[in-house]
């Protein structure tokens, strides 16, 4: 169900650039705090509710994850760019295989209470855990709710868009285009892979579907494939190899703990024949948050199931539906008002 | 027979696996939360929820009276879809005369305006709370920006009696046997997460 509609001004009237994120940044989350603040109460003593089938239960409403990509976990967890949303690693580390302890809730509200005191300590101390200084986050007052165990895994942004994108990149940097256009063009027809009739190289724009049906066929098209150059390819098939096992890993509807396992053996596989892209030159370094972000997938899915759980999928599908569309069926003229307007009235009959 | 020394490590891996996968969906066993729950059933209602009644009778209002039968299409999904089909009819109408669809629909409205003056005045209300518009002034600037009550969608959609079949009231821990030694983790109540939060 929408909640509402937060505003997307661009407060152009501040003209300092680092001021008017800032502000973007409090705007944001003032309006996340007026949305969720009546949950805050009820979490911890509970509320009574009547569900569909009649009964009266006592509900403590909890916020449990939040689902969104890179740069919304970053405005949500008060992050800078180009760091983790969950953990302490350093902006140097991203690309390393090494396990970084979670910040800790408790302490990061410690630093965000000294808002209401001396700006400037607060300014310092914020730059000293390294986070945004921003007043009052919407999650400090929302009970039982770990937020940085709450941001969880988006395998459309992350694999998909994300270093799939990348691998195809590097694949083709590696091998040239020729090579890889030919292979696939020469692919035979099977019902379950999309036939990319002119090769995957030329295309843009690519969506995350289509970044999946490339992903099956990716293998095929590299292994046993010279380098020009007369390279040997085998660590690169198994750094992709590896990388690709991952992401069919990961879109699992049923994980066992010996699965996880498993991802986990992958991910290690990947990060000890990265070095490879390095060593051909189609990449000066890994450090990416989004390589990073995939060690935390099996913490993820051991707390709160598999991936397809908290998929960014179907709130994309939403917001055509709930955003797109309602703008569409308006004039243009005072938007808000008319969209909530045609919701309500959908949502009645 | 294909011994297992002539498979690779690698194979046999996935051999388990499938088998593991084949297992689970035939015997799991089910570790039901014991300790008191923070969600429980406190008391009996003997209200009725509304029910699917209460969506054909929409539909009645919007056709002057004539109930329709309860078929399959007119049922609440469909909802949304008839009133686009509704516009499209208008539209073939208009453009040839001859046709009296519209009149055979025995349509109470003739007009978009009067179809919207309809659904917001005669229908009742929906379990939906409406939008509240609310103000920040931030930088100078005034902006507005609509929210519904949380906790009054939480009841929505806690109280949908399309959803009281699928809701899940307890946390479980799944396994393949009951020695315990391979979890299973699918839906987010079989997570650890609804666990832990209710030991707190």
């Amino acid at each position: 169900m929408l909640l509402g509609y937060i505003p997307t001004t661009k407060l152009t009237s501040i003209s300092n650039k680092a001021a008017r994120h800032r502000a973007l940044a409090n705007l944001f989350h003032t309006c996340m705090q007026t949305t969720l603040a009546p949950i805050g109460p009820y979490g911890e003593t509970g509320v009574d509710m009547m569900s569909g089938d009649g009964v009266w239960r006592r509900c403590h409403p909890i916020l449990a994850i939040f689902v969104g990509d890179y740069p919304e976990q970053a405005l949500v967890t008060c992050t800078y760019n180009g760091r983790c949303p969950k953990c302490t690693v350093s902006p140097g580390q991203l690309g390393e295989y090494q396990s970084f302890p979670l910040r800790i809730q408790s302490k990061v509200l410690d630093t965000y209470l000294l808002s209401d005191g001396d700006i400037r300590a607060f300014h310092l101390a914020c730059r000293e855990i390294g986070m945004k200084p921003i007043f009052h986050p919407f999650w400090e007052s929302l009970p039982l709710t770990d937020i940085f165990h709450s941001i969880t895994p988006d395998i459309l942004h992350q694999l998909l868009q994300g270093m799939v994108k990348h691998l195809i990149a590097w694949l083709v940097g590696i091998f040239g285009a020729a090579a890889i256009d030919t292979r696939c063009r020469a692919l035979p027809l099977n019902h379950k892979i999309l036939p990319f009739s002119k090769g995957i190289t030329t295309l843009s724009r690519i969506s995350g579907h289509e970044h999946k049906k490339m992903s099956i066929i990716l293998l095929s098209l590299i292994v046993d494939l010279p380098i020009p150059g007369g390279a040997d390819s085998s660590r690169v098939v198994r750094a992709a190899r590896a990388l690709i096992d991952f992401l069919f890993l990961a879109q699992y509807k049923s994980h066992t703990s010996e699965t996880i396992s498993l991802l986990q053996d992958h991910l290690i596989q990947f990060h000890n024949n990265k070095t490879i892209f390095l060593d051909l030159g189609v990449r000066k370094g890994f450090n990416l948050p989004k390589l990073h972000s995939l060690s935390h997938y099996p913490s993820s899915i051991r707390l709160f199931g598999t991936a397809d759980n908290y998929n960014t999928e179907q709130s994309e599908q939403l917001h055509i539906d709930l955003a797109k569309d309602a703008y569409h069926a308006t004039n243009h003229k005072e938007e808000l008002r008319q969209m909530t307007k045609w919701l309500e009235r959908r949502e009645k009959v | 027979m294909i011994t297992p020394t002539h498979w690779s490590k690698r194979r046999r891996q996935i051999t388990s696996l499938i088998a593991f996968h084949l297992i689970a969906r035939v015997h799991r066993y089910l570790e039901r939360f014991g300790a008191r729950l923070r969600m429980s059933p406190c008391k009996r209602s003997m209200r009725t929820p509304l029910g699917p009644r209460f969506h054909l009778s929409l539909i009645g209002k919007l056709l002057d009276g004539r109930r329709c039968a309860a078929e399959p299409q007119w049922q609440y999904r469909n909802c949304w879809q008839y009133q686009g089909y509704v516009f499209l009819i208008l539209g073939i109408s208009y453009s040839n005369p001859g046709l009296k669809v519209v009149e055979a629909l025995g349509l109470s409205f003739h007009t978009i305006k009067e179809l919207n003056e309809k659904i917001d005045d005669e229908l009742p209300a929906s379990a939906h709370p409406p939008f509240q518009r609310k103000e920040v002034s931030f930088g100078g600037e005034r902006l507005e920006f609509y929210s519904r009550d949380i906790m009054k969608c939480i009841g929505a959609l806690y109280g949908d009696p399309q959803f009281a079949q699928d809701l899940v009231f307890a946390p479980e821990q799944h396994y393949t046997s009951q020695e315990r030694t391979c979890r299973i983790y699918n839906e987010i109540h079989t997570g650890d997460w609804w666990w832990k939060v209710q030991v707190k």
